[in-house]
């Protein structure tokens, strides 16, 4: 497969304006500015586009939320603030290819009407925010950003703002209240962003790779993308893998890969000859899939049928020396140590299953302790602000339901099954 | 207006209405910490959670506003399990030192355990602690973080209707404390609106402490004598020693704020220096005497002729004392010669209130709020009237812009 | 008292966002810089006087984020090891494990000459090249015994 979002990846000096120029960057935004604002918003429609960072909302619908009354200030934030655990697409477009990430974020904003635009990019990643501060001072330099850019009525502002260590910050009005300068705790929905976000004023917020798709789509047409992959989850996406296998990395492929193929004919199989025991398809939140269903195809809609999700595309394999245990104990130890503390379940219920998640790992659990996990787990889930606490427990959950039989044998003979 | 049922019961109430005040009118109590009608809604606290027929989770019915033919339950066992186990989670966390707790017997985490469980408890596991021991935020407010539910009232009241905005959160998670900056002495007027709305043993009066059970406590409404405001509160004593004044959610003007000088200084009340009997003057020297015999002094001393004697009374007597002080003077001495410091402005004032048509009486200070300018003029407002100012500041927050002359 | 070069900073975010409170991020880092690795109150004393912020809010904002390092001073190397899933499953404990033996400190400490502070994190965002680390500002990956020796002599 030709790819899309990756491109570029791989190329000498590949971040520089003039080499994305030479690989046919910038072309498409000068296309955009041609067109009308409504029409880019149904092209995006069209090509069945589904936000890369973890909810898979179409991105064209959320585009046409925004108010058209061009007298209102609007904004575009990126979601940069990529903190999944197992996912690193995102820094992988920043730190080698910023332009395309620019671009994506010139047509975006042209086609909401948006005249500033906030990449939110997470705090430890300096590198990849060096590397965008100075593609955006190459972009202003040539006037594809600033002041009626490429000559036409259309001006743009992109700004980045810096997180400094909160997953929370992921949560789209987490962000936005980061932005402002605040706690980033979850706003309350409604208002949604599109009709009250930054500043009070309507906001899109979409991921780096999202806003990666948007060139080619402009270039190629809707149509093109519609037709790659499963027909309600289409395009490229990129998948982290990482864990167990010979090549972890960033794979850009069609929507709806299966799990066998990624592992075993893009990654070159498990790492040892120790088989395959676990993967987690779509970011630590995921439930984990099991050896018997490696069949199944990364997409929205077949890892939701799975009791899964694509979520942000983070593959993490696990082979027979993991201990499922210690992964749920360090995955749970994960969100409670990012639990931003607005709601009680989230707040203290995700420390409790941590505490007694770390007993059971370290030889010190009791009988009951499982039903006491569950029971919490019940507890917690649904029942939360933001879906942060949700991702906790199916995590949990999703141990739990595979692999039960290795929680009692760490209750019942104080230590590991696996090793 | 919407029309919705609550646990089959059909009631009509106005657009927008939050579910939780709709049930509560359809005679439903719904157990709430964060939530607290005059500010921002937060949904945090989650022990409103309801069930709406058709929604697949619960909802905060604090910041759920009713919808046109909703069918909503708030009684169903899911919703009451759901109750019991947040405050189990709160409870997860929380100290558990019920009985050195000041709170204790008025605590509403304490009947909400009590109300709807859990009535065993599940977690056996080290407790976080933010500090070993409870530590002043200001002479008179004392804090124990490790009590505290995360409701935020103390910050947000702070913020949004005392305005001084010194609290804050510090840290995330299980670690977040609402507390001051670097845990320092607030740089506040100490009014200790904080306490008021604190829900547990978290905000605490240190004058208070140690001195007494909430049930041993025997309690009267009144109004405030500090200043003109007259805001309502309860003082309460215990073997006819003052104890402590509070304000009541929802009552007089001021609702659940006071002043530092409302709420901290009542005690002059029952102090030792104080009047207990009037004093005559003999022989140039005041001594103690009877009601008896200062009346008897009165009568042989007032003039039979009105016009020959005058009355002026405090500006901070309340409207039912000035009623019968003027009642006092026109009907027992005959004389109209009654006046009140409050009026004794500049002319300026006086000129003013002619122009703008506000002598004929007075209007509420909420009505003031609803004008798009605010004068004051002749009072430093945020000194002398600070629960006054708590209502021009909200309006000023609001943020309808008025002015304050100096 | 923030350094020249601090308020610079500050200026200049200032101008990227329409309210001043914004900017409070970009403050902090920029004082957080100018000290070396940490803050204390006296920065945010002054950043709330230029963002016209009560304190307490400053105070907040700082302490919601975990890489502000709030009166707690680290050393010239902060070495922060990730521990999450991935770097786990790689064998991110045993490089944790040899740092505090080479450093002769515990995870959390300082080295005496304050040259070392070792912390370990939840996910840096670089699974696919676990285990790693980052020291101050550079991500170092594909950690094993022998790279973790090498790095650490490169430091100066």
């Amino acid at each position: 497969m030709e790819k899309v979002i990756l491109k570029n990846l791989g190329k000498p000096d590949s971040h520089k304006l003039e080499n994305y120029v030479a690989s046919g960057g910038y072309k498409a935004i000068q296309s955009a500015l041609k067109m009308r604002p409504d029409n880019i918003v149904q092209m995006v429609k069209d090509s069945g586009l589904r936000g890369r960072g973890g909810a898979g909302f179409s991105t064209g619908l959320k585009w046409s939320f925004i108010p058209k009354d061009p007298t209102i200030q609007k904004y575009l934030c990126c979601n940069a603030d990529e903190g999944e655990p197992g996912t690193y697409k995102d820094r992988g477009i920043m730190d080698n290819d910023p332009h395309i990430l620019l671009e994506g974020m010139m047509i975006t904003s042209y086609a909401i009407g948006a005249s500033v635009g906030y990449i939110y990019i997470r705090g430890e990643f300096v590198f990849g925010a060096k590397r965008l501060e100075a593609a955006i001072d190459e972009a202003y330099a040539k006037g594809y950003l600033g002041k009626n850019i490429f000559g036409s009525n259309f001006s743009l502002d992109i700004y980045i703002h810096r997180g400094y260590g909160a997953y929370i910050c992921g949560e789209e009005t987490a962000l936005l209240e980061s932005i402002e300068g605040l706690r980033a705790q979850p706003r309350k929905k409604p208002p949604f962003p599109a009709l009250a976000g930054l500043y009070g004023k309507p906001t899109v917020i979409n991921n780096v790779e999202t806003l990666a798709c948007i060139p080619a789509i402009i270039e190629k047409g809707p149509e093109w993308f519609s037709k790659m992959g499963p027909e309600k989850s289409p395009g490229p996406k990129i998948f982290c893998v990482s864990g167990h296998v010979k090549k972890p990395g960033l794979y850009e492929l069609p929507m709806g890969t299966t799990v066998r193929d990624l592992i075993y004919n893009h990654c070159g199989g498990m790492l040892t000859d120790k088989p395959l025991k676990a993967v987690i398809p779509g970011g630590v939140s995921a439930p984990l899939l099991t050896a018997r269903e490696l069949d199944t195809a990364l997409d929205f809609d077949s890892l939701a049928a799975k009791g899964s999700m694509l979520g942000s595309g983070a593959v993490v394999v696990m082979d027979e020396s993991a201990c499922m245990v210690k992964s749920a104990y360090i995955i749970n130890r994960f969100f409670s140590h990012e639990s931003c503390g607005k709601c009680t379940p989230c707040r203290d219920g995700t420390p409790w299953l941590t505490r007694v998640l770390k007993r059971i790992e370290h030889g010190e659990g009791r009988p009951g302790d499982i039903e006491l996990l569950e029971s919490l787990c019940t507890n917690i889930f649904g029942r939360t602000f933001c879906p942060l606490g949700d991702g906790a427990v199916m995590a949990l959950r999703g141990h739990l339901k595979n692999f039960r039989e290795e929680f009692q044998f760490h209750i019942d003979h104080k230590r590991c099954m696996a090793s | 207006m919407v029309t919705v049922k609550i646990n089959g019961k059909e009631i009509t109430v106005e657009d927008n209405t939050l579910i939780l005040d709709a049930a509560r009118h359809a005679g439903y109590e719904i157990p709430t910490f964060c939530y607290q009608a005059d500010l921002v809604g937060i949904g945090s606290c989650r022990m409103c959670l309801v069930e709406i027929e058709g929604q697949k989770k619960l909802q905060p019915s604090c910041v759920t506003p009713v919808l046109h033919g909703m069918s909503i339950n708030t009684e169903t066992s899911t919703v009451m399990s759901a109750r019991a186990s947040m405050l189990e989670f709160l409870l997860a966390n929380h100290a558990l030192d019920c009985p050195v707790c000041d709170k204790g017997g008025e605590c509403e985490l304490q009947d909400m355990v009590y109300k709807y469980g859990p009535h065993k408890g599940r977690h056996a596991e080290p407790k976080f602690k933010f500090q070993e021991k409870d530590y002043a935020l200001s002479p008179v407010i004392i804090k124990n973080s490790n009590r505290c539910v995360q409701c935020m009232k103390c910050v947000r009241v702070c913020r949004e209707v005392v305005g001084a905005n010194v609290l804050g959160a510090l840290g995330r998670g299980d670690h977040q404390e609402e507390t001051s900056f670097f845990r320092h002495f607030l740089d506040c007027d100490q009014d200790g609106n904080c306490i008021e709305v604190c829900p547990v043993g978290c905000f605490m009066r240190l004058p208070y402490r140690y001195k007494t059970r909430p049930w041993d406590l025997k309690g009267a409404d009144t109004v405030c004598q500090w200043c003109g405001t007259g805001c309502r509160m309860v003082i309460e004593e215990r073997d006819g020693i003052l104890i402590r004044s509070k304000a009541q959610m929802g009552v007089g003007l001021n609702s659940e704020t006071l002043c530092a000088r409302g709420r901290f200084g009542n005690d002059f009340m029952t102090r030792a220096e104080r009047l207990k009997t009037p004093l005559v003057r003999r022989f140039g020297k005041l001594e103690p005497a009877s009601w008896q015999e200062a009346l008897a002094v009165i009568k042989e001393n007032v003039p039979s002729d009105g016009e020959r004697i005058g009355g002026i009374a405090s500006p901070r007597l309340t409207n039912e004392e000035l009623y019968l002080f003027q009642k006092l003077f026109r009907t027992i001495f005959g004389s109209a010669n009654i006046d009140s410091s409050s009026r004794w402005g500049s002319d300026a004032v006086e000129a003013f209130a002619k122009a703008a048509s506000m002598d004929a009486g007075g209007v509420s200070v909420f009505d003031c709020m609803e004008t798009d300018t605010v004068l004051i003029i002749g009072s430093h407002v945020s000194d002398e009237n600070p629960v006054t100012d708590y209502i021009i500041g909200q309006g000023r927050r609001a943020p309808r812009i008025d002015h304050t002359l100096p | 008292m923030l350094s020249e070069e601090a308020k610079k900073e500050i200026e200049k975010a200032l101008r990227k966002y329409p309210n001043k409170r914004s900017a409070v991020m970009d403050a902090l880092r920029s004082a957080q810089k100018a000290r070396g690795g940490h803050l204390e109150k006296a920065d945010m004393d002054e950043i709330a006087v230029i963002l016209e912020m009560q304190a307490v809010e400053v105070n907040a904002a700082a302490a919601f984020y975990t890489m502000y390092n709030i009166d707690k001073p680290v050393g010239k190397y902060h070495i922060q090891v990730c521990r999450n899933i991935s770097c786990s499953l790689m064998g991110a404990e045993h490089i944790i494990k040899h740092m505090e033996r080479t450093l002769n400190i515990k995870t959390g400490e300082t080295t005496g000459d304050k040259k070392f502070t070792l912390s370990t994190v939840e996910c840096l965002g670089s699974c696919g090249t676990a285990p790693m680390m980052q020291i101050n500002d550079d991500f170092h990956e594909n950690l094993d015994e022998a790279k973790v020796e090498e790095i650490l002599k490169g430091l100066e």
